[in-house]
């Protein structure tokens, strides 16, 4: 296929993490086609949030390198990631719970200006601009007429979704989505993946317990077990692989 | 020789008293995350008791020492309760709740005993200098070292090889964790509160035999316990003894040295350790990542 | 709830009717402010204009804190060291170098504060909230204590640097007292003024927000630590300008002005008064100078036990301050209160939320 012969967008080479003596990643390595959607499993405690960290520099690896199109980015502090065009989400919902809907969008619109807060001593939210845009993203996902309501009277699946489509702004090229469907009832997971979904220019890690999620959208699984990878392929080899089993024993997905 | 000899006794006695006031400083600011600016108004209050017993009764010394532990213990125990208990997580609240009490216990001592400075208050029985090998030993700091070492190596004990010090170490480590595990952090902290503020006491009644009293030690044992703390590392008992030594040292041998900056001294370890070392000599990651 | 579904217009910032404008708490204050600056040396002579003085340079001190404290959350009790050291700069430039010009000398002044907060920044936003604290406590009293102890920050004989005066402020106006004070007045209402429009610019949310959620903010591409540091350092040359009028006003500087004294009384302000609002620097300075004045005809010698005994209180009135009262006042007696307050009230609430357990 064509696109497996661009560059990878993101390569992650012999990645390590410590956290007091503890390895909490051992000798990460994998790659990230562009327009690839890659899925990331394993039980808890495995190191997956803990590598989202790493690539965001949140912080950044002990030892190993991250390259994101052709740069090195290990260590780059996380605000110049992002105006590269990474973005993740957070495990839980992270939206600005007093501030309304459209705040919280344009906050997440503004954070892509560079230089934003110095730009104009206007009020914040009196910018007629970025008001628009930031309604024209809210009518795109059906919260428009949500907008003028404080972020924490949405339910719980549409916080999400908000959440997710803040940090999808900015055609960033790169997505990492940390449990996505953590909280949300099938069908709010089934508009959740949606909004990726539609986003198909960038390519995705995603991490989430839930296997359904995973498999319905990555193209390629990775599983890590105590910080290492023990098994890669695609959504079928996956389900059929031993490993992952015996490493998941104990667990009950579904 | 003597010089030396001297300057290292003060300094090492200075420290260890200072390593006490400090120890109950830093494990509060560890444990509790949080600050009691009152720490050194605690120590200046032992030491006006204790001045005051021993300076009109014979053996007043002694009784002043019990007093001044009770009498501390009994503040502290009023500023957990009032302060620390109102305002659990209101840090700003804290800060100007324990500075009103030093203001407030700064000015009851000016009123009590006025502000002239007062010389040591020494028990006969410590007065006085021993010769040993040609150099001579003033028998308080030899007491005042040996007093304030034995309470450190008890602290130290009490830290490793009790149930109390290894809840204390488990809460400054990762205080959520430790809850998570059912270790009540909160009744831990206020334990180890109590416990400081009795040696605070005790150390205040001591320290005045050796370096008397005036009425802003409130504030400057503060500061000093406060560098102390930051030199050494939030939470650190070892860090604590460490900085106390090299600020009681420094302080001795600054005084003969160069009397005019000795007091900027404190301040120029402090800004130097913390260039190499931002979280202190012994301390965990308390600094922002990213 | 439809996807596809169009509104007609995206939704217009809320219109204020004139009256609307007058009710709410912004204008009420700033009235209030001009007026009682303008009519207390009319009214109470000398001993007002010191008393008034005292307070406008004290609420600059104490939004000098709010800058830090309410919006970038940083806790700092060590913002004396800018006030005084904006006050030595005056004195020193006058003493030693023989500046005459009183303008030249303020700027200076303030610029040596924000330089001087610009290269204590870099050192200080490496630390945590409880760490800062700390850290800027040591640094002010490193300062003071420096000030009292070389003597190259004293003038012959006193404890401190005096002789900050000049012969005229402008040609044919001669410097006195009074002229001090409508400087001081012009500059603190001019500052607070342009404060407002900043702290509610895109600049101050972003604060408020980084408050709330750093971690969301650095992933949404805000420069975390930039906004802080700007904050910092804007925030020690108001400290400055306010050090200025005070060594201006008292024609000394002493070292007292740049430790935990001073810094301390920031804090106090900021904590009675009300974080975050306008007026509330002044309301908190104003309880501190007239609450201490009160004292000092209560108990003449031993007036520092009330100041001590109001610090205790206020350690227990933080949640919003005398300004949040009032506020809350208005918009329960006004219903169309809360709308006007949509974002002053939602970006101070910002701070009640529940932080990501980032600060330890």
């Amino acid at each position: 296929m064509n696109r497996r012969q661009d560059p990878p967008v993101l390569e992650v080479q012999n990645l390590w993490q410590r956290f007091g003596g503890v390895a909490a990643l051992s000798d990460v390595s994998f790659s990230i086609a562009a327009e690839e959607r890659v899925g990331v499993i394993g039980p808890n405690g495995a190191g997956k949030t803990t590598l989202l960290n790493c690539l965001m520099s949140s912080p950044g690896p002990h030892r190993g390198r991250v390259v994101f199109c052709g740069r090195d980015i290990t260590n780059m502090a996380t605000h110049l990631l992002v105006r590269m065009g990474i973005s993740r989400s957070f495990q839980l919902v992270n939206i600005f719970q007093s501030l309304t809907v459209l705040q919280n969008m344009m906050l997440a619109l503004g954070g892509r200006t560079p230089l934003f807060p110095f730009r104009a001593l206007r009020r914040f939210d009196s910018d007629r601009e970025l008001r628009a845009q930031a309604h024209d993203a809210l009518m795109a996902v059906g919260l428009a007429e949500r907008a003028q309501l404080p972020a924490r009277s949405l339910a719980y699946g549409e916080q999400r979704r908000l959440d997710l489509l803040m940090a999808l702004q900015g055609a960033p090229r790169l997505v990492l989505l940390d449990e996505p469907s953590a909280g949300l009832t099938r069908e709010e997971r089934g508009k959740a993946l949606d909004l990726v979904r539609a986003h198909s220019q960038a390519s995705v890690l995603i991490i989430d317990h839930d296997l359904d999620t995973v498999y319905g959208i990555a193209d390629r699984i990775i599983g890590l077990h105590q910080g290492r990878v023990i098994e890669e392929g695609t959504s079928a080899e996956i389900q059929e692989s031993e490993v992952l089993r015996r490493a998941y024993f104990g667990t009950v997905e579904g | 020789m003597q010089l030396v000899v001297g300057g290292v006794l003060n300094g090492l006695s200075f420290g260890f008293i200072l390593f006490l006031v400090a120890s109950g400083l830093t494990i509060t600011l560890g444990l509790m995350r949080t600050l009691n600016l009152a720490q050194g108004a605690m120590y200046m209050i032992g030491g006006y008791i204790a001045w005051a017993l021993a300076a009109h009764f014979p053996g007043g010394f002694w009784i002043g020492l019990l007093v001044s532990g009770v009498v501390v213990t009994g503040i502290g125990l009023l500023i957990d309760l009032l302060i620390f208990r109102q305002l659990a997580n209101d840090l700003p609240g804290v800060i100007l709740g324990t500075f009103g009490i030093l203001i407030i216990l700064t000015n009851v001592v000016d009123w009590v005993w006025n502000s002239e400075p007062k010389g040591p208050a020494v028990p006969e029985v410590l007065g006085g200098s021993v010769s040993i090998l040609g150099v001579h030993y003033p028998v308080i700091r030899l007491s005042a070292l040996a007093f304030a070492g034995s309470l450190a190596l008890l602290l130290w004990f009490v830290q490793e090889r009790t149930r109390l010090g290894s809840l204390v170490k488990a809460g400054v480590d990762d205080s959520e964790m430790a809850q998570a595990l059912g270790i009540n952090v909160a009744l831990t902290g206020r334990v180890v509160f109590a416990i400081a503020a009795f040696v605070t006491g005790l150390s205040g009644a001591f320290g005045q035999a050796l370096t008397g009293l005036t009425t802003d030690i409130g504030l400057t044992t503060l500061l000093l316990a406060l560098i102390v703390t930051i030199l050494g590392g939030l939470g650190s008992l070892e860090g604590a003894l460490v900085g106390s030594i090299v600020l009681g040292l420094a302080q001795a041998f600054g005084t003969v040295w160069f009397p005019e900056y000795v007091a900027v001294v404190p301040y120029a370890i402090m800004i130097v350790v913390l260039a190499v070392r931002p979280t202190g000599l012994f301390g965990k990651l308390h600094t922002r990542t990213g | 709830m439809v996807v596809g579904e169009q509104p007609a217009l995206a939704p217009q910032v809320p219109r204020r009717g004139l009256l609307a404008k007058a009710l709410s708490f912004d204008s009420a204050a700033w009235v209030a402010l001009i007026g009682a600056i303008v009519v207390t040396p009319f009214i109470f002579g000398n001993v007002g204009i010191t008393l008034a003085q005292e307070i406008l340079v004290l609420a600059l001190l104490g939004v000098a804190v709010d800058v830090l404290h309410g919006y970038a959350g940083l806790p700092s009790f060590g913002q004396g060291a800018f006030f005084g050291a904006s006050g030595y700069a005056a004195g020193e430039l006058i003493y030693r170098l023989g500046w005459d010009n009183p303008w030249q000398v303020a700027v200076a002044a303030v610029a040596l504060s924000a330089l001087l907060a610009a290269a204590f920044g870099l050192i200080a936003l490496r630390a945590s909230a409880l760490y800062f604290l700390l850290i800027t406590f040591a640094f002010g009293q490193l300062l003071a204590t420096m000030a009292s102890q070389f003597q190259i920050f004293q003038t012959p004989g006193v404890a401190g640097i005096t002789g900050i005066t000049f012969t005229e402020a402008a040609p044919g106006v001669e410097w006195t007292s009074d002229v001090v004070y409508w400087i001081t007045a012009a500059v603190t209402v001019t500052l607070l003024a342009v404060l407002t429009i900043v702290l509610r610019s895109p600049f101050g949310f972003s604060l408020l927000a980084i408050q709330e959620m750093r971690r969301r903010m650095e992933a949404l591409g805000f420069n975390t630590w930039l906004l802080m540091y700007v904050a910092f350092v804007v925030s020690g040359a108001i400290a400055g300008v306010g050090g200025v009028l005070h060594a201006y006003a008292n024609g000394i500087a002493v070292p007292d002005d740049l430790g935990v004294v001073t810094s301390a009384e920031g804090l106090l302000v900021i904590l009675i008064g009300g974080s975050r609002r306008i007026g509330g620097p002044v309301l908190g300075a104003a309880v501190v100078v007239l609450l201490q004045y009160a004292a000092s005809f209560v108990l003449p010698t031993r007036w520092p036990l009330a100041i001590g005994a109001l610090y205790v209180v206020a350690a227990f009135w933080t949640k919003h301050g005398l300004a949040g009262l009032i506020v809350a006042a208005k918009s329960r007696a006004t219903s169309s209160g809360k709308d006007q307050h949509a974002l002053t009230t939602d970006v101070s609430t910002l701070r009640e939320g529940g932080a990501e357990a980032d600060v330890v």
